[in-house]
């Protein structure tokens, strides 16, 4: 029996709604979707919510995947629609809401706990100046950037994911790359004034 | 080759998606240009950032509780769906307005509504796929228009009105010229489904808007169904829901 054939099986027992084919689903995505949904909306308790949501619908929906492409981008498509929503309702939400959760998020984003306390500062910092750039960009290059840097995806997955041409992918790509590299290099030198300013009143 | 040249290529340099031959130009270029060799550190440096973020923890018990509230939920129903193309529907460039609303008329309306479509005589339906029993399967009947330009796109929406939905749908297909096929479906559930391809997406965001603005229609979501990269097609997917 080929693997491509033992595929099919799977595909077919999801979408009759198996639920050992279902729960395997979630443990095998589950990481990822809540890594994306972390990214895209900044705080775990959202990211938790978001990644409930999309399996939730995944399971109402199971029966409309065909399996005609990868189960993992269908999964993506959808993680990424919900969060988009999440961010539209934000927007709409009055001003002064609150976030929670952005520390317990940072010292997530510790990834090595061998390393001595002043690394340990230093990834914090470096991780929530990325973090702060990236959320300066426009939500399309948004996307793209965590796609592609974060979820590792292909330029053809990102296509099927957000439902554009590859030319747009590989253009915001580029523009969305440059921004941010822009942005850090203008804050780079902004923090560099700073230290100058402040050891000469020293 | 010159800065310029090189400017949109740049932040793609380290992406295995780029041809040799663009890899090669480029590589010329940064061997003589300071400037862009630097930029090209600094979208590096900024890629290398952005890779800190893979890192994180997810709660190991995220899993168990989604697992846990889908045991009360009823399993995904499947679409029992049966269709009828009807080829070669003529269209002409004057008439799509007219063609539109006696297709309505004829062929959607009656079809909503339970009975047999009328079916005009010049244009025969060819049944593509039948049910087993035809009392017990839902409709779907599928009308062809014009072949068109290839784009892939998905949505649902809901309305207090299905024939409403349909009408502007069909309307909107024939008025921008637009090829495809629509579809008409009851599910298990009582709900209704409408699907249509072929569209371009410009024509895809007109009708969106257009559908926003029907009373009681509403956008619910697109990820109803995969767009298929392979496939030349459009797939849209409305999702009617009787309220």
């Amino acid at each position: 029996m080929t693997s491509e054939h033992d595929e099919l099986i799977e595909v077919e027992r999801f979408r009759a709604g198996d639920p050992d084919v279902f729960e395997q689903v979630v443990r095998t995505y589950y990481d990822r979707v809540y890594r994306l949904a972390l990214r895209m909306l900044g705080t775990p308790g959202d990211a938790e919510d978001a990644a409930q949501e999309v399996f939730l619908r995944i399971h109402r929906r199971a029966s409309r995947f065909h399996g005609r492409s990868a189960l993992s981008t269908w999964i993506y498509r959808v993680a990424h629609n919900i969060c988009l929503d999440e961010i539209r309702k934000r927007k709409r939400r009055p001003v002064g809401t609150i976030s929670h959760g952005e520390d317990f998020d940072m010292a997530a984003n510790i990834p090595d706990t061998q390393s001595g306390p002043e690394a340990i500062v230093t990834a914090l910092d470096e991780s929530a100046e990325i973090r702060h750039a990236l959320k300066t960009l426009p939500q399309e290059y948004q996307s793209v950037l965590i796609l592609r840097e974060i979820e590792e995806l292909t330029y053809d997955e990102i296509a099927a994911v957000l439902g554009c041409p590859v030319g747009t992918v590989r253009s915001r790509l580029a523009r969305g790359r440059r921004l941010l590299a822009e942005h850090l290099e203008r804050r780079g030198a902004h923090d560099m004034q700073r230290r100058t300013r402040s050891a000469a009143t020293v | 080759m010159t800065c310029n040249a090189v400017h949109d290529l740049l932040p793609l340099f380290d992406d295995p998606e780029l041809t040799d031959s663009e890899r090669t130009l480029m590589q010329a270029h940064l061997a003589t240009c300071q400037q862009c060799a630097k930029q090209l550190a600094g979208i590096r440096s900024a890629q290398d950032q952005m890779r800190m973020l893979r890192d994180i923890q997810a709660p190991a018990d995220g899993p168990e509780r989604i697992i846990k509230a889908t045991h009360s939920l009823p399993a995904s129903p499947l679409r029992r769906t049966w269709r009828y193309i009807m080829q070669g529907y003529p269209l002409p460039a004057g008439g799509f307005l007219a063609g539109a609303v006696a297709l309505v008329l004829m062929v959607i309306l009656p079809a909503l509504q339970g009975s047999e479509p009328a079916v005009p005589e010049a244009h025969p339906i060819t049944m593509m796929s039948a049910p087993s029993d035809e009392a017990s399967m839902p409709m779907l009947r599928t009308f062809a228009f014009q072949a068109g330009p290839q784009a892939d796109v998905v949505f649902a929406v809901s309305s207090s009105d299905p024939a409403k939905v349909v009408e502007s749908i069909s309307l909107r297909l024939t008025q921008g010229g637009q090829s495809g096929q629509v579809e008409v479906a009851e599910l298990p559930d009582g709900t209704m489904e409408v699907m249509f391809q072929a569209l371009t997406p410009e024509t895809l965001g007109v009708l969106l808007e257009s559908l926003q603005k029907e009373p009681g229609v509403r956008v619910l979501s697109d990820d109803d169904v995969l767009p298929e990269p392979a496939e030349t097609r459009i797939s849209v997917l409305l999702r009617v829901v009787p309220q």
